[in-house]
């Protein structure tokens, strides 16, 4: 049974959340909260709980980046967020978080994220890979030193940023399944290294230029 | 204006103690009094014109006081003759040197202005050489003040006008941000509002399907479709026309019961500085990429389908695909028509489109175009491998 968390200020989106989670299979929502010190204090008391579901933006202008980071040095975090922006969804991402979903993804897609992140792997959406598609070409245009993916690598992520799945990438680059999961952890790994505490101030500057709230989106 | 005024002033004050302290000597002619409220009345006219119109008077009027000035100059000088030439009798030399800063000023650099200084010039000249019957060593440089003043007064002028017009230019842009940003911050609070209150119910409604039964579900889906682009294109940021296009189109299916996801920041981050594609283009990939989503509608037996946009190696690829029940293109004749139809529609526009399907395996749909402009090659910030590039 995997006991989950759902961290969102909005009740009804909680609800939502937990009407969503409550029909996959063997899952249960242990802890359904509305703030961080909740967050914090349910999550210290509950050490069953192996995935947690949070809303980026909690009741504030500022997207929970330092939040995510430190979640997720305790289990997966799975970020659903109205916010589609590059900065938010590439600073929880660098942040640790092990996927990143908008929330008009459709209920497949949710529950296939939450079952990759619940067993250790890395969600990467078609919406998130168009997005790091683009910050990685942003960022190799500038000074910031990013690591550069391999040609594999980026052509799984354009494949992806298409809409494909796994397997069907795997079908048209002539390689096992397994070998596009590795290239996906890969480039996880890649846009995770580095200094984590300097990667998650980076991501702070960029979250704190960008005005207004997107959490209206 | 106000430097046209002022000199214009400072010139009617030179004429004004001129007569004073030389009447207090001598009593004046009235042909002196007469020439200095001639020539007062006519400048005072010129100074209410300027204010009233809050600029230089036109460059006609400049002309016809230049006139004047001469004629003044010439009537100034028989007149000073008859007493001591260099006393402040001939106040003509020193009010038409202040009263030159008008041509200056209100005439544009070229033959006109050059025209004005040298008609101003020979007065002076010819009345100092044959009425006054000064030393020409002397008059000469008297002459060349009035380039000196006339020009600076040009530069000046010149240099105003041109920092007036950037200034103009740049209080407009800013009127038209501030107008476009109060537009945004209204459309962002409407945008947060239908969030908060609508949007999030409905989304949940959707997803816990459960509850609804499949035509409302649809129309939910739908609906909830349009209100999140709708809402999501408050914070757009500004995007060329190809993903515009696109993106209507997107919200054109999601209205007909197709949930279609854009993804289209790559190409806006690497068509970022590049000039916009050309509307043949645009009007080619999205005509074709509606035929594609058009055809999922009626074939995939699917209610979602995925285009993205990129710009690779200064070529537009865009991809349509579903993961609907596919057909067979050689075999089917639907298939073939949309094949064929999309294939000739690139073809005319210079670029390919190749459709991929298989039973059960959805549609693939790629359209590529290279950017008709030669500048908008990939100029590196773009450039990535993709599929299929190797």
């Amino acid at each position: 049974m995997l006991h989950i968390a759902v961290l969102d200020d909005h009740p009804v989106a909680r609800h939502g959340l937990k009407s969503m989670l409550a029909a996959l299979p063997d899952c249960d929502v242990a802890v359904s909260v509305a703030s961080l010190d909740e967050a914090r204090a349910a999550l210290g008391d509950d050490p069953r709980i192996g995935l947690l579901v949070a809303d980026l933006y909690l009741d504030g202008g500022r997207p929970s980046i330092s939040a995510i980071s430190e979640f997720a040095e305790r289990l997966p975090v799975l970020v659903m967020s109205a916010s589609a922006r590059r900065a938010d969804v590439i600073g929880a991402i660098r942040a640790g978080a092990a996927g990143y979903l908008t929330k008009s993804s459709s209920p497949e897609l949710f529950r296939s994220a939450v079952m990759t992140v619940a067993a250790g792997g890395f969600f990467l959406a078609a919406e998130l890979a168009d997005l790091l598609q683009a910050e990685l070409a942003a960022s190799a245009a500038t000074i910031e030193a990013v690591p550069r993916l391999s040609d594999r690598e980026e052509e799984t992520l354009s494949y992806i940023a298409r809409g494909f799945t796994h397997a069907q990438i795997a079908t048209r680059m002539h390689v096992r399944k397994s070998t596009i999961d590795t290239y996906v952890e890969r480039i996880r790994t890649k846009l995770q290294v580095g200094n984590k505490a300097d990667l998650t101030r980076a991501a702070l500057r960029r979250a704190d230029a960008a005005e207004p709230r997107p959490d209206t989106q | 204006m106000r430097a046209f005024v002022l000199f214009r002033l400072g010139g009617l004050l030179q004429i004004g103690v001129a007569v004073v302290t030389a009447g207090t000597r001598q009593p004046h002619s009235l042909a002196v009094v007469s020439l200095a409220a001639v020539i007062t009345a006519e400048s005072l006219g010129l100074v209410a014109l300027a204010v009233r119109r809050h600029r230089v008077p036109p460059a006609t009027l400049i002309a016809l006081d230049v006139c004047l000035c001469v004629a003044g100059l010439f009537v100034g000088a028989v007149l000073a003759r008859r007493q001591d030439a260099h006393s402040w009798g001939y106040f003509m030399y020193p009010y038409s040197l202040l009263a030159g800063v008008g041509i200056g000023l209100g005439m544009r650099p070229g033959l006109s202005l050059a025209c004005g200084t040298g008609v101003l010039m020979g007065g002076y000249i010819g009345s100092a050489l044959t009425e006054l019957g000064d030393p020409v060593w002397n008059v000469i440089p008297n002459s060349l003040t009035y380039v000196c003043n006339i020009a600076i007064a040009a530069i000046v002028a010149h240099t105003l006008r041109r920092d007036g017009r950037n200034l103009d230019r740049l209080s407009m842009r800013l009127a038209h941000e501030e107008s476009r940003r109060a537009r945004e911050q209204e459309r962002a609070r409407q945008a947060r509002l239908l969030h908060d209150r609508i949007l999030q119910t409905l989304e949940t409604l959707v997803r816990d399907d459960r509850k609804l039964d499949g035509v409302l579900r649809d129309r939910l889906v739908a609906e909830t479709g349009w209100l999140r682009a709708f809402v999501r294109d408050g914070e757009a940021e500004p995007c060329d026309d190809l993903e515009e296009a696109l993106r209507l189109l997107a919200e054109e299916k999601t209205l007909a019961g197709l949930r279609v996801e854009l993804h289209s920041e790559q190409l806006r981050t690497a068509a970022r500085g590049l000039p916009p594609p050309s509307v043949a283009t645009v009007e080619a990939i999205v005509g074709a990429a509606r035929e594609a989503l058009t055809n999922v509608q009626k074939h995939a037996a699917v209610d979602r389908a995925v285009v993205r946009a990129e710009l690779t190696d200064g070529e537009y690829i865009v991809t349509v695909l579903d993961h609907g029940r596919g057909f067979i293109a050689d075999a089917s004749a639907a298939g073939t028509g949309v094949r064929e139809s999309i294939k000739a529609r690139m073809a005319e526009a210079g670029g390919s489109g190749t459709v991929e399907s298989g039973p059960g395996d959805g549609t693939y749909v790629e359209l590529r175009l290279h950017a008709t402009a030669p500048s908008t090659g990939d100029g590196g910030t773009g450039r990535r491998v993709g599929p299929g590039q190797r």
